[in-house]
């Protein structure tokens, strides 16, 4: 199955008015948002409004969290004259995150009070292109099209699972594993021997960077061995 | 007036990746089941993984051994060369027993074991049930596999518990021993319908059963997971046995 991600960009479009130059950035989606398994994102979860540089580094000026189910409701944020001035020269774009919180039934986590994701590290995707330009207002372009950011899960810091236990419970094999990120998903590959491993044994879990998350796989005779592995 | 910079989303994209490779665990885990018999109380349990994460080819005995599964009073042994130490299950983990039933085994003594013991890859430890298992009854070992499995027999004059580690039949015992082999060596099977033992006489292996020697005789096959005694009367050329 293909992993897919979303990652909004957004065009600037910039306007002169007279007066003050504070700057007001507008963002929005239409939506349906989904997570990278699919689903839909949900109320609560967060929007990254991002400032890319010329340089290619990247900003994030606001984290939001949506009050709509599957779009990110709209935003209108503003920057005052002084702070505006350093956007000058490249872009913005939007990302969604994943603060979903499986141990608690997938709630997004949201913001902390300083408006920083309680769930860390979230989706930081590649941006691929972004066209907006903010730094001169006076020749805006409007709706341009759109570009998504490639993921992958070197890209994204996936860390190896850390596997630290395993225990027969009924008829099944449970093997505990450390060190997940909560927008991945993982699941056992088991073998009859150490070396080679094949099928996925379980279904897939998502990760959980709050604490350990638990692999079931069904308990056969004789020896079996076992791996964690992000699903593909 | 301000200045309105619109962040218009005009679309969202899905990036579909082209199949990231999988990110896995550096570390392999290993399950291992023993069957029980509804007629047999002892059981030789083989040591066949490292601690979890670990790369010393050794394991506490207790992370080997789960007791989760075992009956309350089922009773775990580990012999250290010299003598017993001992743990029961109860509530569900390995407990030291306050009172130690059987203070000796065929003379040699048993203590309650107070502390954490680590046992090397190869050794076997001894599980007792308080009567017959049930006929679904099941012992496991869990840790982390070894990529070469070794066994060192180092000391002179002591008596080794060791087991096949492996899950394969070792058809070839002796091949196995050649290197740690010395003049005197004892070798016992554990299971074997036989009382005597197998002594290496300097060379070859031997059978003896009270006054009969049989020369003819070779070392059995050793099943997978299946335990012995190994007396280490004198050196041999090597220390090592490579499983």
């Amino acid at each position: 199955m293909k992993k897919t991600i979303a990652v909004l960009f957004a065009i600037a479009s910039a306007a002169a008015f007279a007066g003050m130059n504070d700057l007001i950035v507008s963002f929005s989606t239409p939506g349906p948002d989904k997570y990278a398994d699919g689903t839909e994102v949900k109320v609560g979860e967060c929007y990254s409004l991002v400032y890319t540089k010329a340089d290619g580094s990247q900003e994030i000026v606001l984290n939001y969290q949506t009050k709509l189910a599957g779009k990110c409701s709209s935003v209108v944020y503003m920057v005052d004259e002084v702070t505006a001035a350093k956007y000058s020269g490249g872009t913005w774009g939007v990302y969604l995150l994943d603060t979903r919180d499986f141990a608690n039934g997938g709630t997004p986590a949201g913001l902390d009070a300083n408006g920083q994701p309680k769930v860390e590290p979230w989706v930081k995707a590649e941006v691929v292109s972004s066209v907006a330009s903010s730094g001169n207002f006076g020749s805006a372009t409007t709706d341009k099209a759109v570009s998504a950011g490639s993921y992958d899960l070197a890209a994204a810091d996936v860390p190896q699972p850390t596997v630290t236990g395993i225990k027969i419970v009924g008829a099944n094999v449970v093997v505990t594993v450390a060190n997940t990120r909560p927008f991945v998903g993982y699941t056992l590959v088991s073998g009859s021997d150490a070396t080679e491993f094949s099928a996925p044994a379980s279904t897939g879990v998502n990760g959980d960077s709050a604490g350990d998350i638990e692999l079931v796989a069904p308990k056969k005779d004789g020896a079996q061995f076992f791996k964690v592995s992000t699903v593909k | 007036m301000k200045k309105l910079l619109s962040v218009s989303i005009a679309a969202l994209a899905f990036a579909v990746v082209a199949d990231p490779d999988p990110v896995y665990s550096p570390i392999t885990v290993g399950v291992t089941e023993i069957d029980t018999s509804t007629t047999q109380t002892d059981y030789i349990i083989p040591v066949p993984y490292q601690t979890i994460g670990s790369t010393t080819s050794a394991v506490s005995v207790h992370d080997l051994v789960k007791a989760a599964n075992l009956p309350t009073g089922t009773k775990l042994y580990h012999y250290n060369g010299s003598s017993y130490q001992v743990w029961e299950v109860s509530e569900g983990t390995w407990t030291p027993p306050s009172v130690v039933t059987t203070p000796t085994i065929a003379g040699t003594s048993v203590s309650a074991g107070s502390t954490e013991v680590t046992i090397a890859v190869g050794s076997a430890l001894w599980v007792v049930f308080g009567s017959n298992p049930d006929a679904d009854q099941k012992i496991y070992v869990y840790g982390s596999p070894v990529a070469t499995k070794t066994t060192t027999i180092s000391e002179t004059g002591k008596t080794y518990l060791l087991s096949n580690p492996t899950d394969s039949t070792i058809a070839d015992l002796a091949t196995k021993l050649a290197s740690v082999k010395g003049k005197g060596d004892k070798i016992l099977p554990i299971g074997e319908a036989f009382s005597g033992y197998y002594l290496y006489n300097g060379s070859s292996w031997v059978k003896v059963e009270g006054t009969t020697i049989n020369t003819e005789a070779s070392l059995p096959s050793l099943d997978a997971y299946a335990g012995f005694w190994y007396v280490n009367k004198t050196a041999g050329t090597g220390t090592t046995i490579t499983w």
